[in-house]
């Protein structure tokens, strides 16, 4: 079975030989695994979603079944190094991150001081279609479409994308505070994204992987009813405008935490995929969750980064991604896949274990009744 | 006379001004410093923090209320050295580990403790255990709360917690917190307590300064 037919099948929920399997890495972790199979080390892309469209050769080399593209920031426009002294890097959003080592930290949010609609309508806003954006999109979809299951990444949809241009803090309260200026930044950055994924759309994804966090480790960062308020709809139009490009898009949407309340409110509205199943977080235990609602999703992820693969054996790996498959992937309708990016203090025989543990126990797990 | 009930009910909604107002008036009309700060916000953030825990309050109306406490506290502030104010429960120093800087978490803390009336030191993101130590002499603490969001950043909760046990600062206790510590990690390094969130941080808090 081939990677792409293996993606498409499990999200039809019909039969498959193993879930399907999509990994994304830091760079540290991409650096170490390249080192040790020997391969060259491919460089990330710039872009806000570097980590789920690089290092494509390695994954697939591995197993992966998906491949991942996104926008890229224009070659005329790049992200830059501001301040060499300081490790401080800008990019074409005006977001600031400061380079700690193993991730980029926010250093300075470019409407942090926003106090108006105008602020956001005089903003100078990135063009979703400048020149180049979709350059790396349109090579991976040629090197691979024909084996692998293109995934368009969108997951940092309005609300995170928000929160990094005006600060989490202020971007909540506000919020709360029903001012006017928050919403026309939704829409402003909905608009943008809502753009570039069509576009990947139209290249030809088979899967829209959008998303923004609405889940803490224990519960929803904001309250059903304000999700439903000021989220449901904009998102409902989002996965409307998709559907008008391709009818037969699969919709995955991805949100960290414990999102249990409104995950019924998503199937509604039209999700077909659930992302990423974060094993730690409060209630979203993968019984439940395939008992609930495996008839009206399928779901992708569910395999801890905060404790197995980092800190796990090899056999505590394999007998965990065995027994999730199991659950998550009974009949079909799973892609089994870390939760996140797996990290650099995963080591190198623990990422192997994963995925021996989908080859070896995959069709024997999900075929259990 | 003031009516705490409305005090309370305007932190719980996070009106700053009208907390301001409110505990101008009951400065002006001269009550004890201790009580409004009691009776007024710590009452209020009392309960702000029970429905917090209990998923009826989220995330951003827990801000909002802690802004509008820290208001009516700035007010207060000047007069809380004059007063005695017997009612002192301890000191806290709160920070996020080195190399994370992840503090939304860190900050619900370092608000709500100050709200439950701690005297409340927030160090701020990536600090070192020199730091931890440095501020723990600087204010006397009773205790240090430490953060981290990050895999890779929480075993250096356990390098801070070994250095002050090798030390003559020994004696401070330590409660850890961050979305992937939980009850048995913090044990395992040899914290004294875990605050699973904002508003069970308060509990163990007041729990450790009884001992």
């Amino acid at each position: 079975m081939k990677p792409r037919e293996r993606v498409l099948r499990a999200l039809n929920r019909e039969p498959v030989d193993r879930p399907p399997i999509f990994v994304t890495l830091t760079p540290e972790a991409a650096k170490k695994l390249s080192d040790h199979l020997g391969v060259p080390y491919e460089e990330p892309y710039d872009s806000l979603l570097s980590t789920r469209m690089s290092h494509m050769g390695l994954l697939t080399r591995l197993g992966n079944d998906c491949v991942g593209i996104a926008a890229t920031s224009p070659p005329d426009n790049p992200t830059v190094l501001i301040d060499e002294e300081n490790k401080i890097y800008q990019n074409e959003w005006g977001m600031q991150f400061v380079n700690v080592g193993l991730y980029n930290e926010f250093h300075k949010y470019p409407l942090a001081h926003c106090t108006s609609v105008e602020d956001i309508e005089n903003y100078d806003w990135p063009d979703p279609f400048a020149e180049g954006r979709f350059d790396a999109a349109a090579e991976l979809i040629a090197k691979y479409k024909d084996d692998y299951a293109i995934v368009a990444d969108l997951e940092t949809s309005f609300f995170e994308t928000s929160w990094y241009l005006m600060g989490m803090e202020k971007l909540l309260m506000d919020m709360a505070m029903e001012e006017e200026h928050v919403f026309a930044l939704f829409d402003k950055v909905m608009h943008i994204n809502t753009e570039i994924g069509k576009k990947l759309i139209e290249m030809g994804a088979d899967i829209i992987w959008a998303g923004d966090d609405f889940g803490t480790q224990r519960g929803m960062m904001i309250s059903p009813d304000m999700w439903r308020d000021i989220f449901k709809p904009r998102i409902k139009w989002m996965f409307s405008e998709f559907r008008k490009v391709n009818p037969d898009i699969k919709i995955a949407w991805h949100s960290c935490g414990s999102i249990v309340p409104i995950i019924e409110d998503f199937a509604e509205i039209g999700l077909d995929i659930l992302n990423p199943i974060q094993p730690l977080a409060e209630g979203m235990e993968p019984d439940f969750l395939k008992d609930n609602y495996g008839d009206q999703l399928c779901f992708f992820g569910g395999i801890d980064i905060q404790r197995l693969l980092p800190h796990g054996t090899v056999d505590e790996i394999k007998s965990e991604v065995k027994r999730r498959m199991g659950i998550l992937g009974k009949g079909s309708g799973y892609i089994v896949a870390p939760a996140h990016n797996i990290q650099d203090d995963t080591p190198v025989e623990n990422i192997l274990a994963f995925y021996e543990a989908v080859f070896e126990y995959g069709e024997e797990a999900i075929s259990k009744v | 006379m003031i009516d705490y009930a409305q005090l309370n009910q305007y932190l719980y909604e996070g009106k700053a001004k009208k907390v301001e107002e409110m505990v101008q008036e009951a400065i002006d009309a001269g009550i004890s410093i201790s009580e409004v700060l009691s009776e007024g916000l710590i009452a209020g953030m009392a309960v702000l923090g029970e429905d917090f825990k209990h998923n009826i309050l989220y995330v951003p109306e827990v801000l909002i209320a802690a802004r509008a406490m820290k208001s009516g506290l700035k007010i207060l502030k000047p007069y809380l050295a004059d007063e005695n104010v017997k009612d002192k429960k301890g000191v806290i120093v709160i920070g996020t580990v080195k190399g994370d800087l992840h503090d939304i978490g860190k900050n619900l803390v370092s608000m709500m403790t100050e709200g439950a009336g701690y005297e409340v030191y927030d160090l701020g993101v990536d600090q070192s255990y020199e730091q931890f130590m440095e501020a723990a002499i600087k204010y006397n603490a009773d205790i240090i709360g430490m953060s981290a969001l990050l895999t890779t950043t929480m075993p250096y909760m356990k390098t801070v917690i070994d250095k002050f046990r090798n030390s003559d600062l020994s004696h401070i206790k330590f409660v850890v917190g961050g979305a992937p510590i939980n009850e048995s990690f913090a044990a395992e390094i040899g914290a004294d307590g875990y605050g699973a969130d904002a508003a069970s941080t308060v509990d163990v808090l007041n729990s450790l300064m009884i001992e």
